[in-house]
Order: structure tokens, then C-alpha cells, then sequence
């Protein structure tokens, strides 16, 4: 087997979801699988996300996943998972609201166009993840890079999953005197209530949480030679030009934003 | 986004997106420095400035974010660090089994569930990776469905011990709701401690040096002291808002409970961790002032504000938590304060009254009374009022009466519900016609004849119908000519305060409107709404508020063995305060039409016209008239538009005793027949929340007198004019109409509302008045049915009845006074022909049948009013109308009309005189037997083909698609347009009909 049921599965998805639903323009000429060109983010104001025709391949994926054997093939082969992951980054930074700014209009409510979309994206990111809950250590590893690989790209503006006239790529800045006089932290600058980019559509984040639990389940992992903190900073991110520490902080940004912004707006 | 965020959060799909999210933060706080963590989570919640210095001043309050928000968000962020820590269940590797044990678990805490809801509140994979039937058979016990109710699962006593409040996934009000369900467990179960602690439960932390085996450490260091110190020291102004030191940049001080609460349990699970280093950290100063955390919490604990009291256990916890972790030479000022305390403490509790509540009850008696006094003045006959009211009031009473009660809690803001903040249930008021009064037809009859001698047995009959297993086809479904229209209210149980209801009902217009092309579930313009809950259509707020009037309870006077007063004697006390408080025997009369019913209560009446004391609706009354007039609007139209349906005759609109309260008793006792009682009567198998409508409908009853009367119009005549109702030419020499055209239940109603102490008097009193009722109108209604010359068909043989005997006895010997009854009433000829119809069993058997449901709804009203019976003593075993004589003191009904002697024989006289003189009306009876829908055959294929050329009676055509309705049998055209009219089919206009 190799990734032909479910990379044709992705495409006709991926089609779909990129308003190329029309079967003479479905071939991955007219699909920006690897989203290299900037109009490849999905946009949930198309037709659509008006519908819920094509939710049931994210199920067919979904159930293709649960087997062992195809679990095995997964782990072994890079391709499914980055075919996966090339079919699920277009869906990440969604931002179906539109702030209306210097009106009384802060958010219009058109979450319902993602809503079911997100349902059905997260449940097939846990189940992408489950993949690697048994298995050897460095499939997992592979995975966790290629996973964080993208979000990091996501962050950076490196790609165009996160538009920019919403994201913008994160800065520092240092927090004075918090829980004690001369406390010094230095921490990502962003303010939620104001912002115009709150999301809940990180999908790399959810396969990489899930994989992280995969990783717990290793035996090795367990035995007390290996330190998660030095692997996670010194290994894992250990590749990223940034100043230690802050690939940690942009990991845990977008789960803090999703954790504060329901009780900020 | 608030929406988006609450689906996000707390939709079926947060086992996808938010907890694997909550995850990363968890890997986040094993893997950073805690303070970083801490710190980048602060300033993402925009709370850096709460965190620092300056506490006093109040700039840290400053800023776009208002101030409710802001604190919103600090209790949300201390709960987040709680969740951390305490819901470890991924990170230590918990199988799918277990997690959904464990939500199991936190949902059967806060209430019993049926199967199929709890299938609705679990995550995704708790129910799509195998059954949690093991899970439930282990954690929970069932309680068996019965007719009426669903089974529902509710939580092991012994599985409360691993409930958290904390739960990560609760709500709120939910998090509000376990607490509280824990807290009373707590009392329960040790009685001597008052103040239980809650503290937190153990944490399931990985041992080292597995992975995340570092999740708790920042409880060990200063990190997590600070963030308690922060958030302890806003919380001292609860008390004293005015001294909020952030009033210059907000209207008012947030609440801060939530924060507060969140940080005491912080505190506890740091104690939890590491005792001592939570002690020592806790001693130190910071921001260079002379202030540690252990001053905060100690200058709190001394406080007397009553915003702190719930918060004290706790607190004392963890102040002796601290001194005894500290070293002796830290401890040694700490330690004696905590002694000097106590002694202060046992000093106060010696000085303190013995009971401080006996000394405010004692105080409000005495305002009660110099209330009652001043009340007299007005009359012209205070005194001796005074003199009847003021030995009788009982001292307890007065003090339930006066204590501030709380009714629940409002399900929209959560704060209690009482008469300081009036509300009610959630209730649905819609017309009924499910009442069914007997049928003349032979068949019918015998029906009655056979039905069960004890109606609070199991007496459930499978019995199919269309002539195929012998039944005769006339009773297949009961004759929709024979229903009786009335008010039915069912309640889901919910309260809310009657201003948030009109908030949110605001809210559901605002939405139609904006939603206009929407099938809304709720019809607005019906006054309807969606309790916000359960879901359940609602259109009324019930008050659950008491009347302002002084009320005596139901046993305030009772004869020396304990039994309520005789019938002969209470007549003489009514007696003697009617004379002694009524100045003139006309004002008995006064508000009361010819036939005794009180105008107030006409459905067609609204509380504010007429109103003796218009100013009665402003002030404390204010909301309960608001919730009166809701549901006035919506009974007068229902009054007024049935006037064709209704046979009362004597009245044209609909009286709410008889046609809502009444209608409502009738039908919960209804839909309790045939089924097992669990205790004593029938009453004790209503479930809470039935019981709980009866008592806020026999209130709002109370209430609408209060708004109509005001609080200061003296009740004596209304309390006499009960008993004068029952007594004819007892106050007037030309007799009003005839009591035996009234239903009895609504007198008892009108009694529960007006005089509760004299309640059980008047069931006697309406008990024979039932029975002189059914004597009547059994010798017209027997006549129909049994001067025909076909007899009765054949019916398969009758189910055992074992108290069948006994049931015969009740009223074995009865066939002379039933002829004397009948001779006086002069209307059915000859007594002897009428009685000659029947056999003697026929007889009794019928007059056992037809009276035994005013015993049942009797014992309802009073056990839902009181919970207890008249008579507390176990009653005899036997037939359930032996038993219910028992518990009501009712005495035998042949040994007092066969006694001339008796209080009753004269009365029940002179009920029959007067109704043949004047009116002759004959009372309608109602069907005593068990309910049943349409019977249909046992087998689905006859049906088919007894149907498949069968024309529609309405136009005469086959239609295409057949129905039978199965509440009387009428066929009918589902779905075409044949008999349709407008956008209704014939399904739809049949219901009307």
C-alpha cells in the first residue's frame, strides 16, 4: 500500500475545500497541494464550506486510519503523514469572524461556516496522531519534526497558511516585576482583546499533542535516561534559529490565546 | 467568538481541540520554568498589572478591559493552574475506560440521568469505543422505570469521594452545584462539624522519572505563593465594597468569589504538595512591604463580613496547615495568635445567647405580633379576634413563616431565589381535555364496575382491541364527547427570577426577530420560551413565593390525642370565630357569586381590576404580580375561548380552583393509577417536582388574594364562608345555589389557600359531599345506561383483585341510605326501580369506584401541602380506600349516614334538600378506571387490512395515507390535502376539536 486511497482521498477533499470541485479541474495541477502560492488558504466564504457534502472524507480517512496494519504503514512511510499534513495545514489560522473595528460590531458570527469542519478536521488530526501511540521511537520523532516544522513555518509567516494582514510573526517582549519585584520574564507580545487574529483552528498543534502522548507511551521514554525538557530544547527545537526558549512559548501561544479568549470577548 | 469559544470549549468536540490544546500547555509547564510558564499565561489573560505591586492604589485595575471581565479572567486563570495539576489524566496514561469512569462520575454528582442523557453530556470516544454499561453497573445504581418516568441512573454514595469540584470540564454553575452537593454530603455525614472543609483530592501526578512526572513541582516553589498572594490580597474589600480601591476606573467591585475560592484551593493542593515550603514561602514580605501572604489570610480570617463566612473552614485549614509547618522560631507569634483566637472565640460562644436563632426567631414573634396587634386595630372586633388568632398562632410556625426562605437557585444568574428576589418554576400552561367524565353506555359502566379496588397497586392490563381478543369494541377508546376542559401545568422544575425571565424572554423576541425565515421551537407571541436548561417549552413563571399573610399551619390545634379536631368541634370554633370576627354575616357572602366561588380567582378576571388595594402590587410584591398577570394572560384567553367546550352551566368562565389546581391534582393522580406505590398512599409516588407545582399553584391562589385584598384585609369572613358553603341556612335564610353543584376538590383547593389549619375538616366535609354527588348522579346516569334492553357483552375474565372484598365491604350495607338519598331528592321517581337495576355488589362496587379518586386527590393536595397525612398512625392493611380513610381521620361512611345522630347525617340532608329546590342539576361523575389509549389489535396485519379499503368519514375518499387517532379511535387522513383546512390536516384540526 502506499498513500494512493487516502492521498486521493486528500485531493478530492482538498479540492473541494479549495472551490476546484469541478471534475475537470480536479487534478493537482489546480490544486496547491504543497500551498506554495499565496491564494492557497482555504477561504470559508466560498460555496463550500456552505455545505457539508464532502465532511464524510474526513471520516473516510478517519476510518482507513484505525487499522493496525494501515497504522503501521503510516509510521513507516513520511509521504502519508505529509500528504496528511498537506491537506490539513490549509485549514489551520481559519478566521471565519471579521472584526469591525471603530463600530459596536466586534465579531460577526460566522463561525457556523467552520464549525462543522472543525469537528471533523480535529477528530481526524487525533486519529492521524493515534498512529503513533505503539511503534519505535524515531518514526515518532520523524513525525514530531515534520509536524513541528510546520507549525513553526506557520508562525514565522514562513508559508502562507496565516494571512498576514491578520498574523503577524511574533516579537518578544519583557514582562517587568510580575510576581515580585525584579522578576524579568521575556515572553511573546500579544494582546487577545485586541487582536485580529484569534483562531481555534490549529490542527498541527492537535497531531503534535497527540504524537507527544504517543511519545509518552515508549518505553525509553520512560526509564529515567531521558530528560523531556533537553529533548524538547535541545533536540526537537534545537534545529530553529530562535533564542532558546522560544520555540516553547510559541508552542504553548496558541493553546494560551484558545484558553483566554473565551472569557475576553 | 463567545459563542464560538463556548462550542470550542464545551461542544462534543472538545476532546479534539481544547484538550489537546490544554495538553500542550501541560507539556508547556513540565518542560519551562514555572515562572516563565506562570508569567507568559499571565500576561496572555492581560493580567501582568494584578500581578504586580501597587494592590492598594487600584491602578492596577486601570485599563480598557472592564473590571467584572478582568476578574472573570483572573478566576479563570487560577482555575486553569488548578486544572493543570489536578486533571492528569493524559499525562499519566489513563485508558479510554477509565476517563470515561471518571466523567461518568462527575456527571450522576450533580443529578440522576436517564441512559440516553448521559450518552448526550459524554465526549465522542467515551461512547464510540465500547458500552459504559460496565462502567455505569459499577459506578451507579439504576432506579427501574415505572408508567410515568423514565429510569434514571444516579451516582454510589461511595463514588462521591472522587468527585472534584474542579472538574475541568464543569461548568460554572455546575462546579457551584458539586461543591455544594458535596458539601452537604459532608454535614450528612458527620453532623457535628457545621463547616466542613473540601479539601482537594489527591493528585495523580506520574512517578519519576516517567514522563510529566514534574507536572506539580511549581507548587513547591515561591512561584505559586505569589500568584496566592496577588489574588488573595483583591479579595480583601469583598466585604466592603465602597473600599474596592479600584472604584476610580470601575462602576462597582467585580465579584470576586470565584477568585477567591480558586485561590484557597491553590493554596490547599501547594499544602498538599510540599506543607512546608507552602509555610515558609507563605511568612515571606513582598514588594517591599511588610506584608506576607499569611498576614492576608489571617487579617481575612479575622473579618466578620458575611461574604466571608463560607470561606472560613478553609481558611482555618490552611492557617493551621502553615502553623504547623513552620519552625518553632517562625512559628511562636503565629501560634499564640492562633490560641489567643480560639480562647476569644470560647469566650464569645459562652457569652452568646444559647441559641441564636431561638433569639431571632424570638425577636421576629415579637414583631409579629405587635404586626398582628396593630392589624386588629382596624377592626371593630380586634380584640376578640385577637383573643381567637393569638393562642392558636403556634410559635414554630411563626417562625418557619418568617424565616427567609430560599427556594433554589435561578438557573440563568445562579443567585438564590427567595422573597427578597422573588421567582418561580419554569411551567407550561396549555387547555386539556384528558379529564374523563363517565359515558352513557352499558359497556362503559361495566368498565367502572371492573376497575381495580386499589388503584395504588400494580394493575397494569394488556388488553387489545377491534373485537380480537373479546373486549367489547365500543370501549377500544374512550368517547372524545365525554372530556372535561381544563388548565394543565406541568413544570420542569427550574426556577428563575422573574426579572431574569423578562430578560430572557426578551431575548428569545429579540432572536425571532432577528431570525425571522427560522422555525422557532417557541411561539412568542404565545408568551412561550425554551427553558434555558432542559430545553422544555415553558410559558409561565409559577411563584414559588408564599402569600404575606399570616397563615395558621394545619395542625395548629388539634384535640388532646393528637388527631385533628372533630368535625362537630371545628364547626364550633369556625362558629365562634365567625361571630366573634365577622362584624356582619353578609360580608361572608361578599366577593363570592351565588354558587360560593370567590371572584378573584374567575380566570376572566385580571388581579388588578377591582382590586380592593391597588398599592398592594408595588413594593415586595411587586415581581409576584408581574408573574400573577404572565400567567393571568394567558388564562383568561383559554377561559374565553372554550367557553363552547366547557359544561359547567352555572359559570361562564373558567375558576381557577376547580379548572387549574383541581384539574392539575386530577391528573397527577390520574397518572398514578395502576401503578405501585412505594409508600403509605399514592401521594408518596409524585415525584418532587410534581409535588413542588401543586404547592406554588395552591401559592399563587394565595397570592392572587394577596394582590387583590392587600395584606391588610381581614380574611375571617373568607375562612367562614368556607364552612358556610358546606352548611346551608347556616348564615343565610334564603339558601345560595347548591353546594352539590360545586366540585368538591375545589372546596378543598379554596381551603388550602384560605385556611390551611382547617384543611382536614373540609375533606370530610367534601368527602360526603362526593358521595351525595355520586349517589345523585349515578341513579341518572345508571338509568342510561341500564334501561336498555341489550345486556352486556361478554368480556374476558377479570384480573385477580385481592382487595375486591374487602373494597365491597366499604359500602356492603349502603342500599338503604342510597334510597333514602334518592327519596329525598324527589327527582328520580321511585327509588326502588333505580335500585332494582343493580345488584347489591354493582352498587357499593360502583359507589367505591367513583369516590375513591377525591381520596386519592385529597391525600395528594394535603401530603404535597404538608408532607404528612392528618393521621400519622400506619393504617390498616387492606384496600387502598380503608387506608385512606385511615390517613385523612375521614370517618366510616355507612356508620355516619346510617346515623342520624352524626355531625354529617343533617348536613347531608339538608345538601340534598337544597339541591332539590333549587336547580336539580345533576352532577357529572367521572370514569374511575385506569386510562388507557385507543386499543388496537394485538397483531399490526389486521390492522392493515381492516383498514386498506376503508373511505375517511370527513371526504368520503381512501386515504392514501390511514390514521386512527389513539385517544378516542377516530379515523382519519394523515397528510392529505383532502380534509385538510389551510395549512392544518386532519390529524392537526382533529386534536383541536
Amino acid at each position: 500500500m502506499d498513500a494512493g486511497a487516502i492521498g486521493l482521498l486528500c485531493t478530492i477533499a482538498q479540492a473541494w475545500y479549495s472551490n476546484c470541485y469541478d471534475a475537470a479541474k480536479m487534478n493537482q495541477n489546480h490544486i496547491d497541494i504543497d500551498g506554495l502560492k499565496s491564494d492557497s488558504k482555504y477561504n470559508p466564504d466560498l460555496p463550500p464550506y456552505k455545505s457539508k457534502k464532502a465532511l464524510q472524507l474526513f471520516s473516510w480517512i478517519g476510518m482507513l486510519l484505525v487499522h493496525d496494519q494501515v497504522k503501521s504503514v503510516v509510521r513507516s512511510q513520511p509521504k502519508i503523514l505529509n500528504r496528511l499534513l498537506q491537506f490539513l495545514n490549509p485549514f489551520v489560522g481559519l478566521q471565519p469572524q471579521k472584526r469591525e473595528r471603530n463600530t459596536h460590531v466586534e465579531f460577526e458570527p460566522d463561525f457556523h461556516k467552520t464549525y462543522l469542519v472543525m469537528a471533523e478536521a480535529a477528530k481526524l488530526c487525533r486519529t492521524i496522531g493515534e498512529c503513533y501511540a505503539v511503534g519505535q521511537g524515531n518514526d515518532t520523532m520523524r513525525a514530531l519534526r515534520m509536524v513541528k516544522d510546520r507549525i513553526f513555518n506557520d508562525i514565522m509567516q514562513d508559508t502562507w497558511t496565516l494571512p498576514m494582514e491578520n498574523f503577524s510573526v511574533p516579537s518578544q517582549h519583557t514582562v517587568h516585576n510580575v510576581l515580585g519585584n525584579g522578576n524579568e520574564c521575556t515572553v511573546l507580545r500579544f494582546i487577545v482583546s485586541k487582536s485580529l487574529s484569534t483562531s481555534f483552528h490549529f490542527y498541527m498543534h492537535f497531531i503534535f499533542a497527540e504524537l507527544l502522548k504517543g511519545l509518552a507511551n515508549i518505553p525509553d521514554m520512560n526509564n529515567g535516561t531521558f530528560d523531556f525538557s533537553t529533548f524538547l530544547n535541545s533536540h526537537l527545537f534545537a534545529s530553529d534559529h530562535l533564542r532558546p526558549g522560544m520555540p516553547l512559548l510559541c508552542l504553548i501561544e496558541d493553546p494560551l490565546q484558545s484558553e483566554s479568549a473565551g472569557t475576553q470577548n | 467568538m463567545r459563542t464560538l469559544a463556548q462550542y470550542y470549549t464545551d461542544g462534543p468536540m472538545h476532546e479534539y481541540t481544547i484538550d489537546q490544546e490544554f495538553f500542550l500547555l501541560q507539556v508547556g509547564l513540565c518542560s519551562m520554568e514555572p515562572l516563565l510558564f506562570i508569567t507568559a499565561a499571565i500576561d496572555r489573560y492581560e493580567l501582568a498589572d494584578l500581578f504586580r505591586g501597587a494592590i492598594d492604589a487600584g491602578t492596577c485595575w486601570e485599563g480598557d478591559m472592564d473590571s467584572t471581565v478582568r476578574a472573570g479572567l483572573l478566576a479563570d486563570f487560577l482555575r486553569l493552574l488548578i486544572a493543570l495539576v489536578s486533571d492528569t489524566d493524559t499525562i499519566t496514561g489513563k485508558t479510554q475506560s477509565e476517563i470515561t469512569r471518571k466523567y461518568i462520575i462527575h456527571i450522576l454528582a450533580l443529578n440522576s440521568y436517564k441512559y440516553s442523557s448521559i450518552l448526550k453530556r459524554l465526549p465522542d470516544r467515551c461512547t464510540s469505543r465500547g458500552s459504559i454499561e460496565t462502567i455505569l453497573e459499577e459506578v451507579a445504581d439504576f432506579k427501574q422505570p415505572t408508567q410515568t418516568t423514565e429510569g434514571t441512573y444516579s451516582l454510589k454514595s461511595e463514588k462521591f469521594d472522587e468527585v472534584d469540584p474542579f472538574f475541568h470540564h464543569y461548568l460554572s454553575n455546575e462546579r457551584d452545584e458539586a461543591r455544594k452537593i458535596l458539601l452537604s454530603r459532608a454535614i450528612k455525614f458527620d453532623p457535628s462539624n457545621k463547616k466542613p472543609v473540601l479539601l482537594p483530592r489527591t493528585l495523580n501526578v506520574p512517578q519519576a522519572p516517567r514522563m510529566f512526572h514534574n507536572i506539580a513541582d511549581f507548587l513547591r516553589q515561591d512561584v505559586v505563593v505569589a500568584v496566592c498572594h496577588y489574588a488573595i490580597s483583591h479579595c480583601i474589600n469583598m466585604g466592603e465594597p465602597r473600599k474596592f480601591p479600584g472604584l476610580e476606573f470601575a462602576v462597582a467591585m467585580p465579584q470576586l468569589e470565584g477568585v477567591f475560592e480558586a485561590a484557597l484551593h491553590l493554596c490547599m493542593l501547594a499544602i498538599q504538595v510540599d506543607a512546608r515550603a507552602f509555610a515558609i514561602a507563605s511568612q515571606r514580605k513582598r514588594d517591599n512591604t511588610e506584608t506576607s501572604m499569611f498576614h492576608i489570610i489571617w487579617y481575612i480570617h479575622t473579618l466578620k463580613f458575611e461574604v466571608f463566612q463560607p470561606f472560613m473552614p478553609t481558611l482555618n485549614y490552611i492557617i493551621n496547615s502553615i502553623i504547623d509547618n513552620l519552625p518553632e522560631e517562625h512559628a511562636t507569634s503565629a501560634r499564640e495568635a492562633v490560641e489567643r483566637k480560639r480562647e476569644a472565640d470560647e469566650a464569645a460562644a459562652a457569652q452568646a445567647p444559647e441559641n441564636p436563632t431561638k433569639a431571632k426567631a424570638a425577636a421576629r414573634r415579637k414583631a409579629l405580633m405587635a404586626s398582628l396587634t396593630q392589624q386588629q386595630a382596624q377592626f371593630k372586633s380586634g380584640q376578640a379576634f385577637r383573643d381567637i388568632v393569638g393562642d392558636e398562632i403556634d410559635d414554630s410556625f411563626i417562625e418557619d413563616e418568617f424565616k427567609v426562605e430560599i427556594h433554589g437557585t435561578c438557573i440563568n444568574c445562579q443567585d438564590e431565589v427567595s422573597a427578597e428576589r422573588p421567582g418561580g418554576m419554569l411551567a407550561m400552561l396549555q387547555p386539556s381535555r384528558i379529564l374523563r367524565e363517565v359515558a352513557n353506555d352499558r359497556e362503559w359502566l361495566m368498565e367502572s364496575v371492573r376497575a381495580p379496588s386499589s388503584l395504588d397497586r400494580k394493575a397494569q392490563l394488556y388488553r387489545y382491541g377491534w373485537g380480537t381478543t373479546g373486549e367489547p369494541s365500543v370501549t377500544d377508546g374512550y368517547p372524545s364527547s365525554q372530556l372535561r376542559l381544563g388548565i394543565h401545568i406541568n413544570a420542569c422544575g427550574h426556577l428563575m427570577h422573574e426579572t431574569c425571565l423578562a430578560h430572557f424572554f426578551e431575548m428569545t423576541q429579540a432572536r425571532h426577530h432577528a431570525q425571522l425565515q427560522r422555525h422557532q421551537p417557541e411561539n412568542a407571541a404565545r408568551q412561550e420560551y425554551i427553558c434555558p436548561l432542559c430545553k422544555s417549552l415553558s410559558n409561565v413563571l409559577i411563584p414559588v413565593d408564599k402569600t404575606i399573610t399570616p397563615l395558621r399551619g394545619p395542625l395548629s390545634k388539634s384535640a388532646p390525642d393528637g388527631r385533628p379536631l372533630s368535625l362537630l368541634n371545628r364547626i364550633r370554633q369556625i362558629s365562634n370565630e365567625g361571630l366573634m370576627g365577622v362584624s356582619d354575616s353578609q360580608r361572608i357572602w361578599d366577593h363570592k357569586i351565588e354558587s360560593g366561588e370567590i371572584v378573584p380567582w374567575f380566570a376572566d378576571r385580571l388581579p388588578f381590576e377591582d382590586s380592593l388595594d391597588p398599592s398592594a402590587r408595588e413594593g415586595s410584591l411587586k415581581s409576584v404580580s408581574q408573574m400573577v398577570d404572565r400567567l393571568r394572560s394567558l388564562t383568561k384567553p383559554t377561559s374565553e375561548q372554550s367557553v363552547r367546550l366547557r359544561k359547567r352551566g352555572q359559570t361562564t368562565a373558567m375558576y381557577l380552583p376547580d379548572d387549574m389546581v383541581g384539574y392539575v391534582v386530577a391528573m397527577s393522580e390520574i397518572a398514578q393509577r395502576g401503578i405501585e406505590s412505594k409508600g403509605t398512599t399514592v401521594a408518596e409516588n409524585l415525584n418532587e417536582t410534581t409535588t413542588r407545582t401543586i404547592q406554588a399553584l395552591v401559592s399563587t391562589l394565595q397570592l392572587e388574594l394577596d394582590l387583590f385584598f392587600g395584606p391588610s384585609y381581614d380574611r375571617t369572613s373568607l375562612r367562614v364562608g368556607i364552612f358556610a358553603r358546606f352548611l346551608p341556612d347556616w348564615y343565610r335564610a334564603t339558601v345560595p345555589a347548591p353546594v352539590l353543584s360545586r366540585d368538591p376538590m375545589g372546596l378543598v383547593v379554596e381551603a388550602a389557600a384560605l385556611a390551611p389549619d382547617v384543611i382536614q375538616s373540609v375533606i370530610v366535609l367534601g368527602y360526603y359531599l362526593e358521595l351525595s354527588r355520586t349517589i345523585l348522579g349515578m341513579a341518572t346516569w345508571t338509568r342510561r345506561c341500564l334501561q336498555t334492553r341489550s345486556g352486556s357483552a361478554s368480556r374476558p375474565p377479570k384480573p385477580d383483585d385481592p382487595d375486591l372484598e374487602q373494597a365491597l365491604g366499604v359500602f356492603g350495607s349502603f342500599r338503604g341510605v342510597v334510597a333514602d338519598q334518592i327519596r329525598a331528592a324527589g327527582a328520580f321517581g321511585d327509588a326502588e326501580t333505580f335500585l332494582g337495576l343493580m345488584s347489591d355488589d354493582t352498587l357499593s362496587k360502583l359507589l367505591y369506584s367513583h369516590t375513591l379518586p377525591f381520596l386519592r386527590r385529597a391525600t395528594i393536595l394535603y401530603y404535597s401541602l404538608h408532607g404528612a397525612y392528618p393521621i400519622t398512625s400506619e393504617p390498616p392493611p387492606g384496600c387502598e380506600y380503608r387506608r385512606l380513610l385511615h390517613v385523612l381521620d375521614i370517618p366510616d361512611p355507612f356508620a355516619t349516614l346510617s346515623n342520624t345522630s352524626s355531625t354529617i347525617y343533617p348536613i347531608a340532608q339538608k345538601w340534598i334538600n337544597q339541591w332539590s329546590t333549587r336547580g336539580r342539576t345533576t352532577p357529572s361523575l367521572e370514569y374511575p378506571g385506569i386510562y388507557e389509549l385507543y386499543r388496537l389489535p394485538r397483531e399490526h396485519q389486521i390492522i392493515t387490512r381492516l383498514v386498506a379499503r376503508r373511505r375517511c368519514d370527513k371526504c368520503g375518499l381512501e386515504p392514501s395515507v390511514p390514521a386512527v387517532c389513539l385517544f378516542c379511535g377516530k379515523f382519519l387522513c394523515l397528510g392529505g390535502d383532502c380534509c385538510a383546512e389551510g395549512e392544518q390536516g386532519e390529524c392537526n384540526l382533529h386534536m383541536r376539536e
